[in-house]
């Protein structure tokens, strides 16, 4: 055994406070990270502190030679990387992803974690902690970020082949059919979605058009006429072109909220109240426009009201209510 | 010339000994392993997913589901990340501490003895199995006389304790204390100075204090290889820094090293049970829960918080954006994906059937790996 680490075996003393909001400069200065800092020189573009913890915002083509500058400073422990999706994060700007790598120091007894912004790739560290391969194959796995250098950077908790990246917040939560046969007795050949298709044409799904009552509402609706596409739950919540307010729709706003666009309708019949319930999106996650679900509802080709993905909950229970009081 | 002849081979996923659906993809020559190359996933249930759509309190009971033999201690590592961003940590109550730490020994005991049995079973030693579920069986009933649940039990929540003790839980619990140690005397006593066991566990799967700490690896296969490290005494949290206990360590970071370390462990977290019974003998009944909103509403801010589970660091790293009730992303750091990603580099050269020894060593449990 050589060149043990030596972990303090008492706990290590409380830190004092750090004051809020100490200044890049300051932070740099502090004792845990004042070498490593040093030689990272001007990558380290940003630091902020939280509940005791330094997260510093590293250049994201310079994020190799800080870890490796880093790991020669003590922090020879890579605990953690993963990656996060911020295009939902209130008032965000900027690159959509950020990955994170958490550091630990066995010297020093305490952890550091860096942060790098982008859009798609990152240089993979994956050569300074062999560690990091697997956690960077996960986060390629979740979110699609790719890491340039990488020396086998495949899917690792989905399949591959698999169409998507679950982590990703326009990924629904219900998931997407991916056309795996898990119950043939009612998937004929040729059923559900072609596996390892783009999903973006409607060309790519199959869809079964027998009965559909056995399990759950895949495809979500009975064909009806007219407009009806098939449904593509990975559309939900794209905002489409159509969807501005017109002179006979002034509630069809996906800016505004349910109670004004029900207040708007409340004039109308009932294909215009349900129409104003729908999350105004134009989607087609459930196969229509909204115009055309709200039509398809009123003539009863449809009796199923859970299909507004966008419009989540408050869509749900306001249909339920019209077609309640009707 | 001899030809050699490498043929490749699926190890599971149905493989009695995968502990669950892991997939190794074997290379071999003969008996000898060339390569081998963990496939996983078969488990994925996106709770990473499921989290960013759930309030605070509702996780709890989904971190159950991760490392389904130790829940206990995934309930505390995910409640205490939440009270780190909420900045409650101070404010928990002793009681609910102690409370806590209670369940989570309790469960690190009945981890190890899940793991002791399957581990001895797969290399085919049947009696301790038998005598391992004996004392699970009363650690179980324990947790059910405790919270109702035997296996998933969704025992703590943010901010304290769920449920006071029920009446005459502590004389239970002093009572499988006093007879424990002797227990693990007669688990040792079969296994320790066994010939066969040490022909099948010493010196396989070496793996260096150094490269034990570039795969990434916690926990006692950390330890077996004499890295003096866990988190109870590095970092510790909840009151294990007034509790008297030691960090038992490996020389050779061998198969039977990792077996002795967690064999001592089991001991060393008797011993932490024992001091704990007086101590919460000493705090006001009832007193369990911190006063902190019902409504979990963090600020803005992310933390990454880890706690000593019965298989390595287990931490969680949330996102908070102050606005909402939900994560905005929690990551879960799953001790047993990390530790697994270091078996191809232990069982490079050794025969197949020693394989088998190498998955039970790490511990795994593949509904953490692939949560």
């Amino acid at each position: 055994m050589t060149e043990t680490p030596q972990p303090p075996h008492k706990p290590a003393a409380a830190a004092p406070a750090a004051p809020v909001g100490r200044s890049l400069d300051e932070i740099r200065r502090d004792p845990l990270i004042a070498g490593a800092a040093e030689r990272a020189g001007d990558a380290i573009t940003a630091a902020k502190e939280f509940a005791g913890e330094i997260t510093l915002t590293v250049d994201r083509n310079r994020i190799v030679d800080v870890c490796r500058a880093f790991k020669d400073d003590g922090f020879n422990y890579l605990v953690d990387l993963t990656g996060s999706d911020y295009s939902k994060y209130p008032n965000h700007s900027g690159p959509r992803f950020a990955v994170a790598y958490t550091l630990y120091s066995f010297r020093k007894n305490n952890r550091v974690r860096l942060k790098v912004w982008t859009d798609e790739a990152v240089p993979s560290v994956s050569g300074v902690w062999k560690t990091a391969n697997w956690h960077e194959r996960e986060t390629w796995d979740m979110y699609g970020i790719r890491f340039d250098g990488h020396p086998n950077l495949e899917r690792i908790l989905m399949w591959e082949g698999f169409n998507g990246f679950p982590l990703r917040k326009d990924f629904p939560i219900r998931g997407i059919d991916t056309g795996a046969r898990i119950y043939p007795e009612v998937f004929p050949e040729g059923g559900g979605p072609k596996a390892g298709s783009t999903g973006k044409d409607v060309k790519d799904v199959n869809i079964y058009q027998g009965e559909w009552n056995r399990y759950g509402t895949w495809p979500p609706a009975q064909i009806a006429g007219g407009e009806k596409q098939a449904p593509n739950p990975e559309l939900a919540g794209v905002v489409a072109e159509t969807a501005k307010p017109t002179e006979e729709a002034p509630w069809h706003d996906p800016e505004k909220p349910l109670a004004e666009r029900m207040d708007l309708a409340k004039n109308g019949g009932l294909k215009d109240r349900l129409f104003a319930a729908m999350a105004q999106t134009d989607c087609t996650a459930c196969g229509w426009d909204c115009e055309g679900y709200a039509e398809a509802i009123a003539k009863g080709e449809t009796k199923d009201l859970t299909l507004c993905v966008p419009g989540e909950a408050e869509t749900e229970s306001m249909l339920k209510k019209l077609m309640g009081a009707n | 010339m001899f030809d050699v002849h490498e043929m490749e081979i699926n190890f599971g996923p149905q493989h009695p000994s995968t502990h669950g659906v892991l997939r190794v993809l074997l290379s071999v020559d003969g008996e000898r392993i060339i390569n081998a190359k963990p496939v996983i996933g078969y488990l994925h249930r996106g709770t990473e997913k499921l989290f960013e759509h759930m309030a605070y309190p509702q996780c709890v009971p989904h971190t159950d589901r991760m490392d389904y033999v130790a829940s206990a201690t995934n309930n505390l590592g995910f409640v205490e990340a939440v009270e780190k961003l909420m900045g409650v940590t101070a404010q928990i109550p002793k009681r609910a501490q102690l409370m806590r730490v209670i369940l989570s020994e309790l469960q690190r005991i009945s981890s190890h003895l899940l793991w002791l049995a399957t581990h001895a079973i797969d290399i085919g030693a049947m009696t301790p199995f038998f005598y391992c579920f004996r004392e699970r069986e009363q650690i179980l009933d324990l947790f059910e006389n405790y919270c109702g649940a035997r296996l998933t039990l969704n025992c703590m929540r943010i901010g304290g304790m769920p449920d006071d003790l029920p009446p005459g839980w502590l004389d239970d619990l002093e009572e499988f204390t006093g007879k424990f140690d002797a227990a693990v005397d007669e688990y040792e006593s079969l296994l320790t100075n066994n010939r066969i066991w040490k022909r099948r566990t010493v010196g396989i799967g070496v793996i260096s204090p150094e490269e034990a700490i570039e795969w990434g690896v916690t926990g006692p296969p950390l330890r077996g290889s004499g890295v003096n490290w866990d988190l109870r005494k590095a970092l510790p949290y909840e009151c294990y820094s007034e509790l008297d206990f030691e960090v038992p360590l490996g020389i050779n970071g061998d198969t039977y090293d990792r077996y002795l370390c967690r064999m001592a462990e089991m001991r060393q977290s008797n011993r932490i049970l024992k001091q704990c019974i007086p101590m919460i003998n000493a705090t006001p009944a009832g007193d369990i829960k911190a006063k902190i909103s019902r409504v979990v509403r963090p600020p803005e801010g992310e933390v990454y918080h880890s706690i000593e589970s019965p298989k390595g660091e287990l931490g969680y790293y949330i996102i908070a954006d102050g606005k909402s009730t939900n994560a905005y992303r929690c990551h879960v750091r799953p001790p047993s994906f990390v530790n697994l990603q270091a078996l191809p580099a232990m069982a490079k050269g050794h025969l197949v059937a020693d394989l088998v020894a190498l998955i039970g060593t790490i511990d795994i449990v593949l509904g953490e790996v692939d949560r």
